[in-house]
C-alpha cells in the first residue's frame, strides 16, 4: 500500500467495511506506521468510550405524570369520538358495497361456511368532522386494527398460503385507499364526505381481518 | 396477556409498565440527539405520547423496546429537523466552518466530558454519531431514517469522530 490511509479509509477499516485484501493492506500499514497507529489508537479509544456510555439516563422527575395526563386526555377524546359516531351512523342511510368478494369466498371456504361476498354498510350522510375528531377516531381504529392483525399473524399458519396472500393483498389495497382518502382530505379539508369515507375504510379493513381471524381459528367444540 | 397487549387494548397501567422499562433508554437517546436537557425532557414526553397513539401499529414482529426505540429515533429526527428549519430562518447552524476544527470543544478525558463534547457537535454530525457509535444502527438504516445517501451518513460520522478525536487528545 502506498502512502497513509486517509481518514475515510481508516474509519472504514475500523468499522470493518473494507474488502479483506484492502483491510489487510491498511492493517499492515498501520502496524508499521507510528503516526497512523496513533490515529487508529485514538479512534479506538473514542469508540470504546462511546460504547461504554450508559444505555439509560433517568428523565426529570414528573415525566410520567405529565405523559399520563396527556394520554388520559387522548383516551377521553377517543371515547367522546366513539359516542359521537354512533348516532349519526345508526341514523344514516345505508349503501351496500361489495368488497373483496374473492377473498371472502376463500375465507368462508376455509371457515367451512357458505357465502358469496361481503357487504359493508356505508353511511353517506352525517360525516364526522375532520381535524382532531377524525385524528382521534383514526387512532381508535388503528389500535383495534393493530390488535386484530397481531392476533391474525399469530394464527395465520392455520390457513393455506394462497388465502393468507389474498388477505395481505386486500389489506394492501385498503391501506392504499386510506392513504388516497387522507391525501384528498388534505387537499380539500372542507369536504364532509371524506372523513366518513376514511372511517368507513377503517371499518372495512377491520372487517377483513376479523373474517381472516375467524377463518384461522378452529371451531370451539361444544361441551353439551 | 403481556403488558404491550394490555396497553394496546387501552390499559394505561400497562403502558406505565412499558414506560418504566424503557424510559431511561429513550431519555438517553433524546438527550444525546438534542444535546440539550430541556429539549430532551420535552422530547421524552412527546415520544411516549406519540408511542401511545401508535401502539396499534406494533405488530410484535420485533421486541417492543426495539420498536419503541425506532419510533423515538424517527420522532426525534423529525422534531429536530423542524426546530433546525425554524432556527435556520435566523442563522445557519450546521455550516462546516465554525465547527470544522475541534478547538471550540473542551478536552475529553471522562465519560461526562464525552457527553458534553457530543452535545457540542454540529447537529447533523451529532445525530449520526449517536445513532451509529452509541445506538449501534448501521449506515444503511441511518441513511433511511435521515432520507440521505449512505455516503452522506459516513461523511457526517467521520466528521463527528474527527472532532471528538481532536478533543480527546488535547
Amino acid at each position: 500500500m502506498n502512502g497513509h490511509p486517509d481518514d475515510e479509509r481508516l474509519n472504514d477499516w475500523i468499522d470493518g467495511l473494507l474488502e479483506p485484501a484492502d483491510a489487510e493492506a491498511v492493517e499492515a500499514h498501520v502496524s508499521a506506521c507510528e503516526a497512523c497507529r496513533a490515529g487508529a489508537d485514538r479512534l479506538h479509544a473514542l469508540l470504546e468510550m462511546a460504547a461504554a456510555l450508559p444505555e439509560s439516563i433517568d428523565p426529570p422527575a414528573g415525566t410520567w405524570e405529565a405523559i399520563a395526563a396527556r394520554t388520559v386526555e387522548l383516551g377521553r377524546t377517543r371515547r367522546e369520538v366513539l359516542r359521537s359516531l354512533r348516532l349519526p351512523l345508526a341514523a344514516a342511510a345505508v349503501v351496500l358495497v361489495a368488497v373483496s368478494a374473492g377473498a371472502t369466498a376463500l375465507l368462508l371456504r376455509d371457515a367451512g361456511r357458505a357465502g358469496t361476498g361481503s357487504t359493508v354498510a356505508v353511511a353517506p350522510v352525517a360525516a364526522p368532522a375532520g381535524g382532531p375528531v377524525l385524528v382521534a377516531a383514526e387512532d381508535t381504529f388503528e389500535r383495534e386494527y393493530g390488535r386484530l392483525l397481531a392476533e391474525f399473524r399469530a394464527r395465520q399458519d392455520a390457513l393455506d398460503s394462497a388465502t393468507v396472500a389474498v388477505v395481505e393483498e386486500n389489506l394492501r389495497i385498503i391501506d392504499a385507499a386510506l392513504e388516497r382518502a387522507r391525501s384528498a382530505l388534505q387537499a380539500d379539508p372542507g369536504n364532509r364526505a371524506l372523513p366518513l369515507l376514511i372511517t368507513e375504510t377503517h371499518r372495512q379493513r377491520i372487517a377483513v381481518v376479523e373474517r381472516a381471524l375467524r377463518a384461522a381459528t378452529p371451531p370451539q367444540r361444544s361441551e353439551a | 396477556m403481556r403488558a404491550v397487549e394490555r396497553a394496546q387494548a387501552g390499559d394505561a397501567r400497562a403502558f406505565e409498565v412499558l414506560y418504566r422499562e424503557n424510559v431511561g433508554r429513550i431519555h438517553a437517546l433524546c438527550l444525546r440527539m438534542s444535546g440539550d436537557p430541556a429539549t430532551a425532557a420535552d422530547l421524552t414526553q412527546d415520544v411516549f405520547v406519540h408511542a401511545w397513539k401508535k401502539l396499534g401499529q406494533f405488530r410484535g414482529d420485533a421486541q417492543f423496546s426495539t420498536w419503541l426505540r425506532r419510533v423515538a429515533v424517527n420522532f426525534v429526527l423529525n422534531a429536530l429537523k423542524s426546530e433546525r428549519r425554524r432556527r435556520l430562518r435566523v442563522h445557519t447552524t450546521d455550516e462546516l466552518e465554525p465547527f470544522d476544527r475541534g478547538e471550540h470543544m473542551r478536552p475529553v478525558e471522562t465519560r461526562l466530558e464525552l457527553e458534553d463534547a457530543v452535545a457540542a457537535l454540529p447537529p447533523g454530525a451529532r445525530s449520526v454519531f449517536v445513532l451509529h457509535d452509541v445506538e449501534g444502527y448501521r449506515h444503511k438504516d441511518i441513511a433511511q431514517m435521515l432520507g440521505v445517501a449512505e455516503g452522506t451518513v459516513k461523511a457526517q460520522l467521520h466528521r463527528a469522530r474527527r472532532l471528538l478525536r481532536e478533543a480527546l487528545v488535547r
